[in-house]
């Protein structure tokens, strides 16, 4: 009798820790975070962190001391930014201004603005990878600008907030950008012979007449009314940005890599050729293979690309049926096409910015990797711009579309 | 505890799975500066390098049935040598249950419940292994065996969703990209961190049936955990990259947070904290155990109950004193470094030698 009302009282003692009511929150006490933004100011020192997060309940409006607030309605998003001298010391300052406790758990993207990208990466991605609540699958962007100003701008329809309009633009990876998470971010960043990159973000402004946006000024207390838009490659040199890939380089950068690329359009005409003959094309495949030889004791990297097309323009000044002939040409123009791509990307990593965003050194290291630990490792910021690459590009149109010539008009 | 009872081949095997894996499921990543992209291949090697430690403890269980290697150790040395080794044997029982509540617990503390104290686990856990060892061996067999299926069908059924999206083939090939003495220390260590289940195998070989067959069990045991560690290890790696392994604090948590099942389930770390769940509660009761069957022996089987209490009193303590994973992580380190496997070679010799010296 004793041991069973010992073991009775044990259960219901144990029954009060065992509930776990010491981590208890209301749905409604959390601020769900969905997008992170760093900017840092070279003359002020200091960094500022712009939060956005979904609504749970009324939108609140504040404003206090270093700090600013911009409230939206609904799935818009409210965003708050602080300054400090460190970004978790600016995240200190913005939790002792909102009541409600931040949850990274859905956080979407990181926006990092083009200074703090310039001044140290490795802090930010350290600082997102150290967080437990932070998942690492978030995504990672670049902005061509300030990273508030991109988080603040509201689209235009009203129905999405910028921080899901990035993430959504950056998983489409519609070829020009790279999809990249911090995972993945951090891995290229502690991987020697492999230099990071990440997507670039654009916020194009709309002049509404609705819009109260100065396009010179723009002020927090003011609503800015814009898109997002998703464009280029920022690449760097170990955590500090180094620059921008254009579309061209950027898809040379998918090429080289074997990233996925969905829409493309050659961008190669022969001299006078007329823009409407432009080739339009759905990829339906991309593949890369990067591999590195020892030749004369010098390394060689060579790249071979294969990808298959489908058709979706035709060239206006063309034959009016597409024979085996046409699409042989064709072919030949997509090849080409990629072929300066891949061209266009090399000579601005390898020459301009000095850095292996490709992998090639780590390449090298997979094949040879004692010699690359005792010989490369230490030269490879010299040997890499002088780099020997080969390319090879095979180009495959498997069809056109539902039609085999083009419209003629009577 | 019954001393004729013998453990069935099931139970061997969860003992050796949950034996070897303590501690070592926390340090592993210490070899990875050593080892690099072969980390999973100096697991494999290492955990089957306690075979030959093991046929040792078989050898010498053989040779005296129905005795423990302590309970040898006191017919031949007498009560206060024995006793002496034994009080040794309880404090290492002790320290590797204290690292392994504290990496758990705190691990849940970083992850999980963020505002619930540690002390509040550990007590709950503490409790649990207490009244589980009290139980008696078969049972806590069972419970054993038990706790591993679920474990691993946890960890495995978890890591299916990672392939083929999660994993890179470049992370791990080469496999060979560290220096020979590198993967030799590295095979070393984790041969040192998982000779904690030489401690539990130790007190258990009484327990193990004399026919060879299970002979083949014990080390097919070791066997099977080699083989199931080395490859959660290797798709660590293969997910995180080996540069990004090394500096993680809890291996398949960090790796599992990475899979994503479509856009609404984010990470099933969850699945993997209740085999690290799991694991802990093993490795608590196996040391529980382990220092209680000693502390039966230095004070003569006197109220084995309160020995319990107080040994449970003796891992709460200093557990809840240190409340630190970082700390607990070097004081495991160390100890697989420089006190376990030691101190088990120095009993084997000792209970060796002086079974031959009696014998003469």
């Amino acid at each position: 009798m004793i041991k069973r009302m010992i073991s009775l009282i044990l259960v219901i003692v144990l029954s009060i820790p065992l509930s776990g009511c010491w981590d208890y929150s209301e749905y409604d006490s959390l601020a769900q975070i969905i997008g992170v933004g760093i900017d840092f100011n070279p003359q002020t020192k200091e960094t500022t962190v712009t939060i956005q997060y979904i609504s749970t309940s009324k939108p609140e409006q504040s404003s206090s001391g270093s700090s600013t607030t911009k409230s939206l309605s609904g799935s818009q998003g409210i965003v708050h930014s602080a300054s400090d001298k460190t970004v978790v010391g600016a995240l200190t300052k913005l939790q002792q201004i909102i009541i409600k406790k931040f949850f990274f758990g859905y956080m979407k993207v990181v926006v990092v603005g083009k200074e703090a990208a310039k001044r140290d990466m490795a802090d930010i991605i350290g600082l997102c990878d150290r967080t437990p609540s932070m998942r690492s699958t978030t995504y990672i962007a670049i902005s061509s600008g300030k990273a508030k100003d991109t988080l603040s701008t509201i689209d235009i329809s009203g129905t999405v907030s910028s921080s899901q309009e990035i993430y959504s633009l950056i998983k489409k990876g519609t070829g020009i950008t790279n999809p990249t998470t911090i995972e993945q971010f951090e891995e290229m960043l502690t991987i020697s012979g492999w230099e990071a990159t990440a997507p670039r973000v654009v916020t194009v402004e709309k002049k509404s007449e609705n819009s109260k946006t100065k396009n010179t000024q723009k002020d927090m207390d003011q609503v800015l009314f814009g898109d997002q838009k998703v464009e280029g490659i920022a690449v760097f040199k170990k955590q500090y940005y180094k620059g921008a890939l254009n579309e061209k380089e950027s898809f040379g950068y998918c090429w080289i890599t074997g990233k996925k690329v969905t829409q493309y359009k050659t961008s190669s005409l022969p001299k006078g050729d007329k823009r409407e003959n432009l080739l339009y094309f759905t990829m339906s495949d991309s593949k890369s293979s990067i591999k590195v030889k020892l030749e004369k004791g010098k390394p060689k990297v060579y790249i071979a690309i294969n990808v298959k097309a489908e058709l979706n323009k035709y060239s206006k000044d063309a034959s009016d049926e597409i024979t085996p002939e046409v699409i042989d040409n064709m072919q030949k123009s997509l090849s080409e096409s990629i072929y300066q791509d891949v061209k266009a990307a090399l000579e601005k990593c390898q020459r301009k910015y000095k850095t292996d965003v490709f992998g090639f050194g780590f390449e090298l290291f997979r094949k040879y990797p004692k010699l690359w630990q005792t010989e490369y490792m230490e030269k490879w910021d010299k040997i890499y711009p002088k780099l020997d690459v080969v390319i090879r590009v095979n180009a495959k149109i498997q069809n056109t579309g539902t039609t085999t010539g083009k419209l003629i008009v009577e | 505890m019954e001393k004729n009872d013998k453990l069935p081949i099931e139970q061997i095997i969860a003992f050796s799975f949950l034996g070897i894996i303590g501690n070592v499921v926390y340090i592993h990543t210490w070899i990875d500066h050593d080892t690099d992209r072969s980390s999973w291949l100096a697991a494999f090697l290492g955990i089957l390098l306690l075979i030959p430690f093991a046929l040792w403890i078989l050898y010498l269980g053989k040779r005296h049935p129905q005795y423990n290697i302590f309970d040898i150790l006191y017919n031949r040395l007498g009560k206060i040598p024995t006793g002496i080794i034994c009080i040794l044997f309880i404090f290492i029982n002790v320290a590797v249950a204290v690292t392994q509540l504290n990496m758990f617990t705190q691990m849940v503390h970083v992850f999980l419940l963020r505002s619930t104290p540690s002390w509040v686990i550990m007590f709950l856990m503490v409790s649990m292994c207490t009244w589980i060892v009290q139980k008696g061996t078969i049972k806590m067999g069972r419970l054993i065996t038990v706790l591993t299926i679920i474990g691993l069908i946890n960890y495995l059924g978890c890591f299916v969703f990672a392939f083929p999206s999660d994993v890179s083939v470049k992370s791990i090939i080469p496999i060979f990209d560290t220096t020979l003495i590198g993967f030799i220390k590295g095979t070393i260590f984790i041969t040192c961190a998982s000779s904690e289940y030489l401690l539990i195998f130790m007190v258990i070989v009484r327990h193990i049936n004399k026919c060879p067959k299970y002979d083949k069990w014990v080390v097919g045991g070791i066997v099977i955990t080699a083989i199931i560690f080395s490859i959660a290890i290797l798709i660590i790696i293969a997910m995180m990259s080996p540069e990004l392994a090394k500096r993680i604090a809890f291996g398949g948590v960090n790796a599992a947070r990475i899979i994503h099942i479509g856009e609404f389930l984010q990470g099933l770390e969850l699945l993997v904290f209740i085999t690290y769940q799991f694991i802990a509660t093993g490795k608590t009761i196996m040391s529980l155990y382990c220092s209680w069957d000693s502390a039966k022996i230095v004070f003569a089987n006197k109220k084995p109950n309160l020995q319990l209490m107080i040994l449970a009193f003796l891992i709460i303590v200093p557990s809840i004193w240190l409340n630190s994973y970082n700390v607990a992580y070097y004081l495991a380190v160390f100890m697989s470094k420089f006190i376990i496997l030691p101190f088990v070679i120095l009993v084997l010799l000792l209970t060796t030698v002086s079974s031959r010296i009696k014998r003469k």
